[in-house]
């Protein structure tokens, strides 16, 4: 049965797909979170991930064609779907709605 | 087969059905990844690979866990005993012969347990690791650790058969070893009968 919320990791995943645009396959996905969300991660742990979001209906997926750089393997290119970027608003309503009225987070950007 | 190759190798065979995440792995190996990192990522895919196999079908694993133990012990009562004991006099003056019991040694007898026992553990895997390869890795995992808590618990208490522990006492004459060799030995039976299953093709 889909569920209706992200995890966080789900939304660093949606949000890296956004960023990078058309080129969105594993490996700038991983390294966008990376450097942007400062942890090291699994391919694997994403894959899994990007599954579930596609399961749900969030993300789609394409092939592109093999390449010999990756021992004849296609990469597997990631969009967000409409239901993807309502969900991914929704989180950011959801958090902002949290976020508001702690006189501890107030004057600060992280 | 280098360590690189092998790390492929093993995904393609204990989770097969990840050639675009192959392909990531490979594209970043060749940009500078380490191959620790590249192990890493490897072991990651197959553990999330078998616990979302688990996940979804308990019942396969359950009865993937009872062929094994069944293969086993059956190998063990039927044939176990006549392959352990047939040479019994032939290994006994040999090592008389050889002054084993002046330099005492004698337990090196009981290296003859350890062909049928090692022929039972890679027999249990290779039964379990059947040809559907999208669970093979989730069941070999599932006998494996079975096999192995029991082991843990009941070892060296001779149960469930004397064929079962003795790898422990003979290699190499400490029992913890046992611990180690039966999993690698069931594994290793597993992935022979994958790799045979597999067709051959471009690995990295």
């Amino acid at each position: 049965m889909p569920r209706q919320h992200l995890t966080d990791f789900e939304l660093m995943i949606l949000l890296a797909i956004l960023r990078i645009g058309e080129d969105a396959y594993g490996v700038p996905i991983a390294r966008e979170i990376e450097e942007t969300g400062g942890r090291s991660v699994l391919v694997g742990a994403i894959y899994a991930a990007l599954d579930r979001l596609e399961e749900n209906g969030l993300v789609t997926s394409t092939y592109g064609d093999p390449t010999p750089e990756r021992g004849g393997r296609a990469k597997r290119f990631f969009k967000v779907t409409s239901k993807g970027i309502k969900a991914v608003k929704e989180a950011r309503r959801a958090f902002t709605a949290l976020w508001t009225g702690i006189p501890e987070l107030k004057g600060g950007t992280a | 087969m280098n360590p690189q190759n092998l790390a492929f190798r093993l995904l393609r065979l204990l989770a097969p059905g990840h050639d675009a995440l192959a392909g990531d792995l490979l594209e970043q190996i060749r940009s500078g990844r380490s191959e620790l990192w590249l192990w890493r990522q490897v072991i990651g895919v197959i553990v999330a690979n078998c616990v979302q196999d688990l996940r979804e079908d308990r019942i396969g694993a359950l009865k993937a866990v009872a062929l094994g133990w069944a293969a086993m012990l059956a190998f063990f009562f039927l044939a176990g005993d006549f392959l352990a004991h047939s040479g019994d006099q032939t290994v006994s003056r040999l090592l008389s012969y050889l002054g084993a019991n002046r330099v005492g040694v004698m337990w090196l007898e009981s290296l003859r347990y350890v062909a049928p026992t090692v022929i039972g553990c890679v027999l249990s895997g290779w039964i379990v690791g059947r040809p559907v390869l999208l669970y093979a890795a989730s069941v070999l995992l599932s006998l494996t650790v079975a096999v192995t808590a029991i082991a843990w618990y009941a070892a060296p208490v001779p149960v469930p058969h004397t064929l079962f522990y003795v790898v422990m006492l003979a290699l190499p004459y400490w029992w913890w070893s046992g611990l180690l060799i039966v999993p690698l030995l069931i594994v290793a039976g597993g992935l022979w009968r994958v790799a045979s299953s597999e067709p051959l093709g471009h690995i990295a």
